[in-house]
């Protein structure tokens, strides 16, 4: 058991490291997409400074620190999510085409292979980005830089199991690319980029629960205001829920997999 | 005994959409795969064949283990697929014409490495057996090519040598010569011949070329409707079906042809005669030599009797 969790391990630091030579291969490219994305993602910031700028550094108790954090940690999440286990976005695809067929066929666990058959290039944009951002607001405290770093990479967990659980229900209801990329885009993503402070006590309910947009953003930075290990140890027990059901998900999924029969190549 | 199938059955539920409701939708099974049956020995190479939608391909995903089956037994090495996947990885090489198993954007080198990383060689392992398969495929000089700027013809090479790197006991080939030259289909049967001869493996291999079933296998197993149709030696094979050749004769000149022909002619158009020749009973430099005395021949062509007509024989036979 402890050797094939090893070997698993040992695999997926070797097919990680094949996904992101993958990508290397087209430099220009994605040193492009990496600028593109930091600029996109400052231009958000440019907007808030200019409400901040009228309302005088003050939004009904909100700083503009928080929108800084708030634009840091969940950008840390998504960018670990779709640069080192792009392929998540695979799923649904290689379940429908039968393309899942050439993992099934080997020793090692399909998911890891699922998970690192593609690199996302603008995502990267979105690491380093999230990272320069974090340490802006945090005035370079190491302590804190390292709570951003740890909360958002952490952050992926959610990222990376809620597309899981979505992406295998394609087994069931045939292609759920839409449902998957609503909800990863427009939930998870833009809940994720206001303060928790604008949302009513129902909507909160969600954000803590179906949504987990709460262990993504509002608990983290709660963390770099006042740290508490409890919220610390709420966010890891949620994360290791939510991984424990994609799983269980992803390993039911693969069982009533039936293949297909495209023609395909590995990218 | 090294593959045992025992009433073999695989059903899909398809789901339709019943005409003037939005929610409602019928359900009908599909059987891809109806009881079927069969033993392979160690060292065999065995052609698994019938037409499209026969239900080759659900067969060796169930031996696979890529699905499940919904009746029935398989076990192979003793292993159970379904059951025992990540064990019976290990035991098997598996390359299927239409999905590749190397990565498109890595070296031939790179890709092979992966792989033994997913059997769990070490490195001088893997080293060791890149070197080992390159010598015996002769392709040494693509390891440092790029997986997509590869031919097909020479992709193909390297997809069967990826899918024995691990030194399996026994592989799959799913229309291994699909899409290929002849000089590359050529080179693929040589490979196959020589895994069987020099290792010993066994050989399950589907594929739509008569010509490759007649030069590599030893049995032939035929699957239409998911039913096993024939499963017979490759001797019994040629005796009965692979025999029979359709010659096409063109002639310089249009015919006037008012006797009896003494073979069995099934057309005659202008300046061309079309035959069905059987090398049992008629040899065919005999056959040529009556018709070349009708007149000038411009040109010969003889095929085999395709596939499907093959199955077809075989299945109205089994009816009969």
């Amino acid at each position: 058991m402890l050797m094939a969790v090893k070997n698993n391990f040992r695999f997926f630091l070797q097919a990680l490291k094949v996904s992101i030579m993958s990508a290397a291969a087209y430099r220009v490219s994605f040193m492009i997409q990496t600028i593109f994305m930091f600029a996109n993602n400052s231009s958000f910031l440019i907007f808030w400074n200019v409400v901040f700028g009228i309302n005088r550094g003050n939004l009904n108790g909100i700083e503009f620190n928080n929108i800084l954090f708030l634009w840091s940690i969940p950008v840390i999440s998504y960018g670990v999510t779709y640069f080192f286990f792009g392929g998540v976005v695979n799923i649904n695809t290689f379940i429908i085409t039968g393309q899942m067929d050439s993992y099934m066929l080997q020793p090692k666990y399909p998911l890891i292979n699922v998970l690192t058959s593609k690199c996302n290039f603008s995502a990267f944009g979105d690491f380093i980005y999230g990272i320069v951002i974090g340490s802006i607001a945090t005035n370079f405290d190491i302590k804190k830089i390292l709570i951003v770093i740890f909360t958002g990479c952490f952050g992926s967990i959610f990222f990376v199991s809620t597309e899981v659980i979505l992406r295998s229900l394609s087994v069931w209801l045939k292609d759920t690319e839409k449902i998957a990329t609503r909800y990863n885009h427009s939930l998870l993503t833009t809940f994720s980029s206001y303060p928790e402070q604008i949302f009513s006590n129902g909507v909160k309910i969600l954000l803590y629960t179906v949504v987990p947009v709460a262990y993504i953003s509002y608990l983290p930075i709660k963390l770099l205001f006042h740290f508490n290990i409890q919220y610390m140890m709420l966010i890891v027990t949620v994360g290791i829920i939510y991984l424990l059901i994609a799983l269980f998900v992803f390993n039911h999924a693969m069982e009533e997999y039936e293949s297909g029969n495209n023609i395909s190549m590995k990218m | 005994m090294l593959i045992n199938v025992r009433n073999l059955s695989k059903e899909f539920k398809m789901k339709q959409k019943v005409k003037g409701k939005f929610f409602k939708k019928k359900t009908t099974v599909l059987k891809a795969v109806d009881n079927v049956s069969f033993q392979i020995e160690k060292g065999e190479i065995v052609a698994f064949i019938g037409p499209n939608g026969a239900g080759k391909s659900t067969t060796i995903k169930m031996l696979t283990g890529i699905i499940r089956p919904t009746r029935g037994d398989i076990t192979i090495s003793g292993l159970e697929p379904g059951s025992d996947r990540k064990k019976l990885a290990y035991r098997i090489g598996c390359m299927f014409g239409q999905k590749s198993q190397l990565y498109m954007h890595l070296s031939v080198i790179d890709s092979f490495r992966l792989l033994g990383s997913i059997y769990d060689l070490s490195k001088e392992e893997t080293d060791h057996r890149i070197s080992e398969i390159s010598e015996m495929f002769q392709i040494t000089h693509l390891l440092d090519k790029t997986v997509r700027k590869l031919s097909l013809g020479q992709r193909m090479i390297c997809e069967i040598a990826g899918s024995i790197l691990h030194d399996p006991d026994i592989i799959f080939l799913d229309e291994p010569t699909i899409g290929l030259d002849i000089v590359a289909k050529l080179r693929i049967r040589e490979i196959i011949l020589k895994l069987n001869k020099e290792k010993g493996t066994t050989i399950f291999l589907t594929s739509h070329d008569v010509s490759d079933v007649e030069v590599l296998c030893n049995r032939i197993i035929v699957i239409n409707n998911g039913i096993i149709v024939k499963d017979t030696s490759m001797d019994t094979l040629k005796q009965e079906y692979l025999s029979k050749k359709r010659v096409t004769i063109y002639y310089e000149r249009k015919l006037e042809v008012t006797w009896k022909l003494i073979y069995d002619v099934i057309g005659i158009e202008e300046n061309k005669i079309i035959l069905n020749v059987d090398t049992n009973k008629s040899h065919i430099g005999e056959v040529l030599s009556y018709f070349s005395s009708l007149g000038n021949i411009a040109d010969i062509q003889i095929d085999s009797t395709p596939m499907e007509d093959i199955i077809k024989m075989m299945y109205e036979e089994r009816k009969k």
